[in-house]
């Protein structure tokens, strides 16, 4: 590996995709590419994995507008990609709270786990993990929900690593 | 070692400025242009947070109207992309709620919820190299995921992907690279065994 591979591989995800925007960077790479092997050989690969890459829903502006037009509704349908409209469900399901049996316990330890007493009560004090557990635990939106969260920049759950929101996720789906 | 990080943004070639102006006015079709501009990247850091076509789905629809309602929230002091992806982990977490709530409605009398993901017709057009580099990249660790997938995909910089995934740049360019490697480890033994396979019967 030449002293300019390093450099190449960075760059490589932009090359491939004609994403360069600095000219003389531009031709860098393409030079680099013509002498080094073991970089065109990455490029190579790299462009194998592009045909790969996930892409949205084909509705989904259309449903993402429709909700931006209609009143706010709280609850959120579920997007299905491979039925018609008329297919979905007319009513939304009926709101029920989540008990706090072993789903709820392991959150809790895995809170603490994942956040450490320090970052849990810095800022609001002891409310701080009030907050927190009644945003995950209650099925109550008022907590999470508020529309000045963006402003308010929600330290609480910003304050969750995402380890913590993966290891919650894994968790629900068993 | 490390290169330079030559572009703040590199991929936003179309400022949001002025579609960002519009669309605080009310301006529908300014909104339906953000949406079509950044519902890929959103998505596919969602998919890489998940793994879970429908969790991401859901949770990219979510993040855009939460985003369209809050515009007034977006100050500049970012890039609207990062914006975004800010939103959408927090989103994340509302979608992990959604999910408690509707595995409890499976358990009583809803009808099961088609969780693939996948329709027949749509899984039959996927060739199967693409399906295998996609099982290779849920395969990944997910920071790995999205860094992989927001550096190549969507031409983030590393300082972007950071962001997005609430590491340093360095952490990125690092989860980038191993991810890369670790993707082609994962497909050539897919390969290997694919091959073995072919031998053997
Ligand atoms: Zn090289």
């Amino acid at each position: 590996m030449g002293d300019g591979c390093a450099r190449a591989l960075d760059l490589l995800p932009l090359h491939i995709q004609g994403r360069i925007s600095d000219a003389g960077e531009a031709v860098w790479v393409k030079q680099h590419l013509q002498l080094c092997g073991d970089c065109a050989e990455e490029a190579a690969f790299l462009e194998g994995l592009l045909p790969a890459c996930p892409e949205p829903p084909v509705d989904l502006v259309a449903s993402v507008m429709a909700r931006v037009e209609a009143p706010v509704t709280p609850s959120v349908h579920h997007v299905h990609r491979n039925l018609p409209p008329s297919a979905l469900p007319n009513s939304a399901p009926s709101r029920q709270r989540v008990r706090f049996g072993g789903w709820a316990a392991s959150v809790a330890a895995l809170l603490i786990l994942g956040l450490g007493i320090g970052s849990l009560w810095t800022g609001d004090g002891a409310n701080g993990g009030d907050l927190l557990f009644s945003a995950f635990l209650e099925d109550d939106e008022v907590a999470v929900d508020r529309d000045d969260w963006m402003v308010a920049g929600a330290p609480v759950l910003d304050a969750l690593p995402d380890e913590v929101l993966l290891a919650l996720v894994s968790e629900a789906r068993r | 070692m490390t290169a330079p990080e030559q572009q703040p943004n590199p991929g936003e070639d179309r400022p949001d400025g002025p579609l960002v102006q519009r669309a605080r006015s009310g301006d529908r079709e300014a909104m339906a242009e953000l949406v079509t501009r950044h519902q890929g990247t959103v998505y596919r850091f969602l998919l890489g947070l998940f793994a879970d076509e429908d969790l991401a789905a859901d949770a990219t629809q979510e993040t855009f109207v939460r985003a369209l309602g809050n515009l007034a929230g977006f100050r500049g002091d970012s890039s609207f992309r990062t914006w975004l992806l800010a939103i959408a982990r927090n989103e994340a977490r509302g979608a992990l709620r959604r999910r408690v709530r509707r595995r409890e409605l499976a358990l009583d009398d809803a009808p099961p919820i088609e969780d693939d993901g996948v329709g027949p017709e749509a899984a039959a057009l996927r060739s199967a190299e693409v399906h295998r580099i996609r099982e290779a990249l849920a395969d990944l660790p997910p920071k790995q995921r999205m860094s992989v997938s927001l550096r190549l995909f969507d031409g983030l910089s590393f300082r972007e992907v950071g962001r997005a995934i609430d590491s340093s740049e360095g952490a990125a360019r690092v989860n980038y690279h191993h991810g890369i490697r670790r993707l082609r480890e994962l497909l050539d033994e897919q390969g290997d065994q694919v091959r073995r396979r072919r031998s053997d019967g």
